[in-house]
């Protein structure tokens, strides 16, 4: 076996990572085999069978709640979890282990699973994925400073920084001498129409808790984005923005279809209406497959990351045919109710394209999910007061089934890769005791009732109103969690008790 | 309040067009005479459950034509497509718990037997009758409760407690101002 590959907890258990799916592809092509196991679905299935709901719920906090200190019994639960994956890997006699580690919250177990495994075997690891970093909102850092941390304890051999497609086969050949291996700069970026389809043959789909029947998987429709909004670093960490032919989006879907009777989709990518044209060819095909096949419209089903459209760019026309091809659920970067703090954003579109958008999904049969921030630096309360209106403006599209949930955030934090961490002084932007400005340690000098404290107040007060108003939560206690949680470390911080 | 009223009808009228009153709690009328293919209209209510009522009246039997075998050739009919009230359209599901009530014509009665006092789902108004809803004011709240929408998603991800939302309302009234 030449490489077990690892999807690591914390992440949502809701389908298949793409990346495992992705580098066991590549070494196929290479013609290697690869196991993929997926230690997050374990630890959010098996463990949590085995041991009881606040064993598991402590250990779930653990992984993302720096602060968090688990209880005798509880590190002995985690530990023998540990244990096992460690040995039950081993006896696979992999000559790597490759591990995909998606998000910052995946930091904790990825170093506690390392130590143990340096205990047991040498068998060289190779980490990568966006949780190399740790930014609260972001992904981007222009050092991966727990990839450094791994590799000065010896716990790992090789980091890759960005894609898999360009590095994993001089990994293969024995050339780790390239930009993107054990290096800050990112790896050289692939054709993404030259990418293999991905292999899922190692999950099991149908465990996951997608809700669907058949399961999902991820897909992507491109990398990067076509817009430059100034919160964002997907442009500084994915490059120039690369999309699919929608011909070959269409070939890949069916292919996953035709493999694994899996009828529905998420596009993981930042928006799968980048290019109009390719994404209007794609539903296109969709609806004439239907036809040449005898099948229902929205026979196969997608769900995105989508940017929002003038009427002029997208036409109802085209709103048509996304419902018929089985556009379900579109993730939308709506983010405030304040055309000035859209602008200041440079989201790129207005309410009444919003609105217009919104009338063309509840038409068509398609739903929307919201991502909102709360506390952009321009924001005033007046702003906020919009963004407040908007929920309640959009309460019969939540009680007609076409919104179907918010993610409020965090509140904005100032994340390295995105435009506003180099512009910060163009919004009058200054950092807290002499620094520059960075996470959620900022203050805008035109603005100055906007605290930390006030953004968080106004994020609540926000999720209450929503509450009332029956929208559903991604993610809400432990938004609010991590928010209590940091605010204890600043308060620690400045009392001298933690550095 | 104000709360509107949209129903969409298939109106079977090639013997005639059918009668229809629709009714909210059987005192407010919003509409009496011929059916048409659609109905609006926006009105005062209270707080509260309600009932809407619409009542396919006066047809006759020589209001449908049979062929020798019995079967219904042309009918006049009234057919609820859609309703939507405030702007939410009703789900399929919400329809069929409408209830129709029919008035079975005298020579319909004497042809056949068990005939049921009520019909639902149904929204077919054949016979002369009356089709019932209920719900209630307001409706987007209403209707919000009722259908439990969410993804089917896992509780852990999409978890927002009213006990956690209280604890962070709490921490943050006291905390100082960084």
């Amino acid at each position: 076996m030449f490489a077990v590959i690892l999807t690591v907890p914390r992440i949502a258990a809701l389908r298949p990572s793409a990346a495992p799916a992705i580098i066991k592809s590549i070494l196929k092509k290479e013609g290697l085999d690869s196991k993929i196991l997926d230690l997050n679905l374990e630890f959010h299935e098996r463990f949590r069978r085995n041991f009881t709901e606040e064993i598991y719920s402590a250990v779930d906090d653990y992984f993302f709640n720096e602060l968090k200190q688990l209880s005798e019994q509880e590190q002995n639960c985690y530990e023998e979890f540990l244990t096992a994956w460690v040995h039950r890997i081993i006896k696979i006699k992999p000559k790597w282990l490759f591990i995909s580690v998606f998000t910052w919250q995946a930091q904790r177990f990825t170093r506690d699973f390392l130590t143990m495994w340096a205990q047991y075997t040498d068998i060289p690891v190779v980490i990568g994925g966006q949780g190399m970093t740790k930014e609260e909102n972001g992904s981007y850092s222009s050092k991966p400073t727990f990839a450094y941390e791994l590799k000065s304890k010896g716990l790992i051999r090789h980091w890759i920084r960005g894609e898999a497609e360009t590095t994993i086969p001089a990994i293969v050949h024995g050339r780790t001498d390239i930009i993107g291996i054990d290096t800050d700069e990112m790896a050289e970026r692939s054709n993404v129409n030259e990418h293999e389809f991905m292999d899922f043959d190692d999950f099991d789909i149908k465990s996951y808790h997608s809700g669907y029947e058949h399961g999902v998987l991820p897909m992507e429709t491109s990398r990067g984005c076509v817009r430059n909004c100034t919160f964002c670093d997907i442009p500084t960490y994915h490059g120039k923005f690369r999309y699919k032919q929608g011909d070959r989006l269409f070939e890949e879907m069916k292919h996953y279809y035709e493999k694994y009777d899996v009828h529905d989709f998420f596009f993981h990518d930042a928006l799968c209406n980048g290019s109009v044209k390719d994404f209007k060819q794609f539903n296109n095909n969709l609806v004439e497959y239907y036809k040449a096949n005898n099948l229902q419209p929205r026979h196969l089903k997608y769900s995105s990351h989508y940017i929002v459209r003038s009427e002029r760019v997208m036409p109802e026309r085209d709103f048509e045919l996304m419902g018929m091809g089985g556009a379900e659920c579109m993730v939308i970067g709506v983010e405030s109710g304040s055309d000035k703090v859209k602008a200041d954003m440079r989201k790129g579109f207005t309410n009444e394209d919003l609105d217009y958008n919104m009338r063309m999904f509840s038409k068509y049969g398609i739903t929307a999910y919201f991502l909102v921030i709360v506390g952009f630096p321009t924001e005033t309360r007046a702003d906020f007061d919009q963004t407040l209106a908007m929920l309640k403006r959009y309460q019969p599209y939540v009680a007609d089934g076409t919104i179907i949930g918010v993610n409020l955030g965090t509140t904005l934090t100032i994340e390295e890769g995105a435009p506003i961490w180099d512009e910060y002084a163009d919004l009058n932007i200054v950092g807290v005791n002499g620094n520059r400005p960075d996470g959620p340690d900022w203050m805008c000098e035109t603005n100055p009732s906007l605290t930390y404290k006030e953004r968080i107040m106004r994020r609540i007060e926000a999720q209450e109103y929503a509450t009332k108003l029956g929208y559903t939560f991604w993610k809400g206690d432990d938004q609010l969690k991590l928010l209590m949680d940091n605010y204890n470390t600043r308060i620690a911080r400045l009392a001298g008790v933690i550095h | 309040m104000q709360m509107s009223l949209d129903i969409a009808f298939t109106v079977g009228d090639k013997l005639g067009t059918p009668n229809v009153k629709i009714l909210i709690d059987d005192y407010v009328v919003l509409y009496e005479g011929p059916a048409q293919p659609t109905f609006s209209r926006t009105f005062d209510i209270n707080d509260g459950e309600h009932e809407l009522k619409i009542v396919h009246y006066g047809k006759t039997d020589q209001d449908h034509v049979l062929d020798k075998d019995g079967s219904i050739l042309v009918d006049k009919f009234i057919n609820i497509d859609s309703i939507s009230i405030d702007s939410i359209k009703l789900l399929d599901k919400e329809l069929q718990t409408g209830e129709f009530w029919p008035v079975y014509s005298l020579s319909y009665v004497e042809d056949m037997t068990d005939l049921p006092e009520s019909i639902c789902p149904n929204l077919y108004l054949g016979h002369n009758g009356t089709w019932r809803y209920r719900f209630f004011a307001p409706f987007t709240e209403w209707a919000i409760q009722q259908r439990q929408l969410g993804p089917q998603l896992d509780k852990t991800i999409f978890k927002s407690s009213a006990k956690i939302l209280e604890e962070a309302k709490d921490f943050f009234k006291n905390a100082p101002d960084l």
